[in-house]
């Protein structure tokens, strides 16, 4: 095994050798039993050549050189002594730590956290085993910490025979000189390979990070909407497919795009800060002068229509009419221009109050009854009809008068015709007054008749019913006495009774 | 004994209702002014919905079925509206000329007489708007009437003014409720061209201040559709356009004295929405008679005796009257020339 090196190769070779299997195959010149690299089969073999080594170090005794094997003689002897039985169990834990390290290197590319098992795993062993590493890589992430440990581990396997107490001191003591800090410059320009290698295993979507902005949102949209956004993003699915396959198009890996989207980051942020003002303003800006556009063509709207309903109503004062127009317009423009000082819309109402206060001196209202009822209570004084009638009498003869007939007669009946409008009963007319005068004649007397019959009724009714009375008296008289002589006549009506005593037969003839 | 058998009979007592006169007003006690809308002739039928439109403005207190024959006279109807307490007459007519309307106080009141030059009924109007509006209880109270123009002193306009201030009944001030004024007759006096705009609205009051949406929401209690909107604020504080009419009407604006329905708080300031309703006339005054449809003729449109006879066509129906009316019309002319207008009243 030839030394490559190191600053150039990465701790598994190249990463990419394993996550596309097809080189896999290619590049393993000894594809064990699982199908493992190179790289993983030195380790694990170095790691049992050294612990079988150290052992049989530990069992000969003194005998520090050993004679130089050739490579594949060591090979084969690792090889051998990899299917030897694990002799005891912190072997075991370090083969099982390897082969889960490399078992999942090939499965799946997100090996840190399994790495950092490992590396636990194998820092715990190795502490216990008693081998002094430094702690000085305890401050290193363990992935690195475990990945340092490897590193060397391999060198060994490379320098073994010729140089290793150099290297067990190298290892012991690895921050000393020169070597140290040309190796951890290396150590990092590797590690960020490694990591780079990682990132690119993982597909561009899964790793940036996403705005929501990119991400289509279906739900709030109508139909058509969302046809068409559906539409785009199948579009736009179908040409970064074609894009990805494209062989003559440069495809952006992972890193490279998290590198734009880092630079953009830092440009935003840099720029947020010092622009945040002006795009306030810029943006408050054009609202404004959206709304200065709208009220405009309010205004217009406004009038306009005012023009035309005042052309369409009919108008008592043009040039009045044309005053209140201005007034409310320049009120009303007042208003809404200026919103934020209520001063001049203060001015604007009163004018609006003036215009009121015109027009309402040309207006009249339905009646309004104000005041309680005992002031509304107090009724004309009703003159009697013959009074009325002598006043219509008169009156008609002021009329008739030629000097101011005609101008009383107006004006009585433009008063007349007032008054009977609003209800109060005006009685001018001598005719008729004269007729209903009559009618209460007429009907005075009808119900003077009517009384006097009813007079004369009613005594006639008592009369008789006295004279009823009476007589019922006389006869219950009469009917006593006959009842008592009845009675008396009953007692001599006995049988063989003759009768009553006479007289004597001749009396009676003598007599006569 | 049997304790059960109670025959004694109830007599049935008729409690004792003491009747009111029917045009008393009992909140008031005034008397209510009452007015049959009718038609002296054959009217065709455009008239004849006008005259429906003319009796539903005048609910309630008007005869909304009144039923008329064509023997019926005016002394029948004058004879009817006595015991009723009717006190104004609608009279609608038709001539070549035009139709006219008449608008009478009985028993012997002025008549005023009016020419319709143009008209559209009730039903032409809620065609021609967007949202024609009804409630239920819209005619259960009368209206109120407001004239402009009619303050130039003119004594004939005077007559007017007092003629239709009366024919609807009076605000008690202290006892009105908002809720009760629910109409307004609007009567426009031109003097240029002498005409007289007679138009109908319905008031509705809404509060200013509020968006519509949650105006509408208070009002009708029903539940928005809150579809297109991705949050509750959205609905809530979204700047839509007032509708056009807002912007006419902010001088319209009063500090209600009470609350009205569900929306309108006397705190806040509203606003006073007219919409049309009920028959829009183009009225012109021609003749002023000192009777109902009799008497000197104290104010004429055209002076003397120039003007169309408006009853001709009753001149077949009822002769006396009209021969009355037309004699004494013309007397009356022939004495307006003279300056001596109560020649024709007597005798």
């Amino acid at each position: 095994m030839s030394r490559e090196g190191t600053s150039s190769r990465s701790i598994f070779g190249s990463t990419s050798e394993r996550i596309r299997p097809q080189q896999q195959c290619n590049r393993s010149s000894e594809v064990g039993r699982r199908g493992w690299t190179q790289s993983e089969m030195e380790v694990s073999r170095f790691v049992w050549v050294w612990r079988s080594d150290r052992e049989s170090f530990n069992r000969r005794t003194g005998k520090t050189k050993r004679p130089k094997k050739s490579e594949a003689q060591t090979e084969r002897a690792s090889a051998q002594t990899v299917k030897g039985p694990p002799s005891s169990p912190r072997r075991l834990h370090l083969r099982l730590h390897l082969s889960s390290l490399s078992s999942s290197l090939r499965a799946d590319p997100f090996a840190c956290a399994s790495i950092d098992r490992s590396a636990r795993g194998l820092q715990a062993f190795v502490a216990v085993s008693g081998t002094n590493f430094d702690g000085g890589y305890g401050s290193s992430s363990n992935g690195l910490f475990w990945i340092n440990e490897l590193q060397f581990l391999c060198f060994d396997i490379h320098d073994r025979t010729s140089e290793m107490k150099k290297q067990k001191e190298s290892v012991i003591d690895p921050t000393s000189g020169s070597d140290g800090g040309l190796d951890l410059k290396s150590v990092i320009h590797q590690h960020s390979l490694f990591f780079d290698k990682l990132i690119e295993l993982i597909p561009a979507k899964f790793y940036l990070p996403n705005d929501d902005k990119e991400r289509p949102w279906f739900h709030g949209l109508s139909k058509a909407q969302k046809e068409s956004a559906k539409k785009e993003s199948r579009e736009n699915i179908k040409k970064a497919r074609r894009d990805r396959l494209d062989p003559q198009k440069s495809s952006a890996t992972t890193v490279d795009l998290l590198m734009q989207s880092l630079e953009k980051e830092k440009e935003d942020y840099g720029s947020d800060r010092e622009d945040a003002v002006d795009t306030k303003l810029t943006v408050s800006g054009k609202e404004g002068k959206e709304r200065k556009v709208t009220y405009e063509e309010l205004q217009q709207r406004l009038r306009n229509k005012i023009e035309q309903l005042r052309a369409a109503r009919i108008t008592t004062n043009p040039d009045k009419i044309k005053r209140k127009t201005e007034e409310v317009e320049q009120g009303k423009k007042r208003k809404r221009d200026t919103e934020v000082k209520p001063s001049t819309s203060d001015g604007g109402d009163r004018k609006v109050n003036k215009d009121i206060e015109e027009a309402s001196k040309e207006l009249a209202f339905s009646q309004v009854k104000l005041g309680n009822k005992e002031e509304r209570a107090k009724k004309r004084k009703k003159l009697s009809k013959e009074k009325e009638l002598e006043r219509a009498r008169k009156l008609k003869e002021v009329k008739k008068d030629p000097v101011k007939g005609e101008v009383v007669s107006k004006k009585h009946s433009w008063k007349a015709a007032t008054s009977r409008a609003a209800g109060i009963k005006v009685h001018d007319d001598p005719k008729l007054l004269k007729q209903s005068i009559q009618k209460e004649k007429k009907r005075h007397q009808k119900n003077a008749e009517k009384w006097k019959e009813r007079a004369g009724t009613q005594q006639k009714g008592k009369a008789e019913k006295q004279q009823k009375r009476s007589e019922n008296i006389a006869e219950r008289a009469r009917e006593k006495k006959q009842r008592k002589i009845a009675k008396r006549e009953k007692k001599l009506l006995r049988p063989g009774f003759e009768g009553r005593k006479v007289g004597f037969i001749n009396e009676s003839l003598a007599s006569a | 004994m049997a304790r059960f058998q109670n025959k004694k009979k109830k007599v049935f007592v008729k409690p004792i209702v003491q009747k009111k006169p029917g045009n008393v007003d009992h909140v008031t006690g005034d008397k209510i002014p009452k007015s049959f809308v009718f038609s002296r002739g054959k009217l065709p039928g455009p008239l004849r919905q006008l005259q429906m439109d003319l009796r539903k403005l005048m609910l309630p207190f008007t005869a909304l079925n009144l039923k008329e024959k064509k023997r019926n006279n005016l002394k029948d109807f004058l004879n009817v509206a006595g015991p009723m307490g009717v006190t104004h007459f609608l009279i609608l007519s038709k001539t070549d000329a035009a139709p006219y309307l008449k608008v009478a106080r009985t028993p012997q009141g002025p008549t005023l007489t009016f020419k319709i030059n143009e008209y559209s009924l009730a039903s032409d109007v809620a065609q021609s708007q967007l949202r024609p509006r009804c409630p239920k209880d819209l005619f259960k109270n009368s209206p109120l009437i407001v004239l402009s123009g009619f303050g130039t002193g003119e004594q004939h306009l005077k007559l007017t003014t007092i003629m239709f201030q009366n024919i609807f009944p009076a605000i008690d001030v202290n006892t009105v409720k908002l809720s009760s004024c629910q109409r307004i007759v609007l009567l426009n006096y031109n003097k240029e061209t002498k005409l007289v705009d007679f138009r109908h609205y319905s008031i509705r009051l809404q509060p200013i201040g509020v968006s519509r949406r949650i105006r509408k929401f208070v009002q009708n209690h029903q539940v928005p559709d809150l579809r297109n909107l991705q949050d509750v604020s959205d609905f809530v504080t979204k700047a839509g356009y007032g509708s056009e009419s807002e912007a006419d009407e902010e001088a319209a604006t009063v500090a209600l004295a009470s609350d009205l329905g569900r929306v309108n708080k006397a705190s806040s300031k509203s606003a006073v929405r007219l919409q049309e309703i009920g028959p829009r006339m183009t009225l012109q005054l021609m003749k002023v008679e000192e009777g109902l449809c009799t008497g000197g003729v104290i104010f004429s449109e055209y002076g003397y005796g120039a003007e169309k006879k408006p009853d001709k066509q009753e001149a077949t129906r009822e002769d006396e009257e009209n021969d009355q009316d037309e004699d004494e019309d013309a007397r009356e002319d022939d004495d307006e020339m003279e300056e001596d207008t109560e020649d024709g009243e007597e005798d």
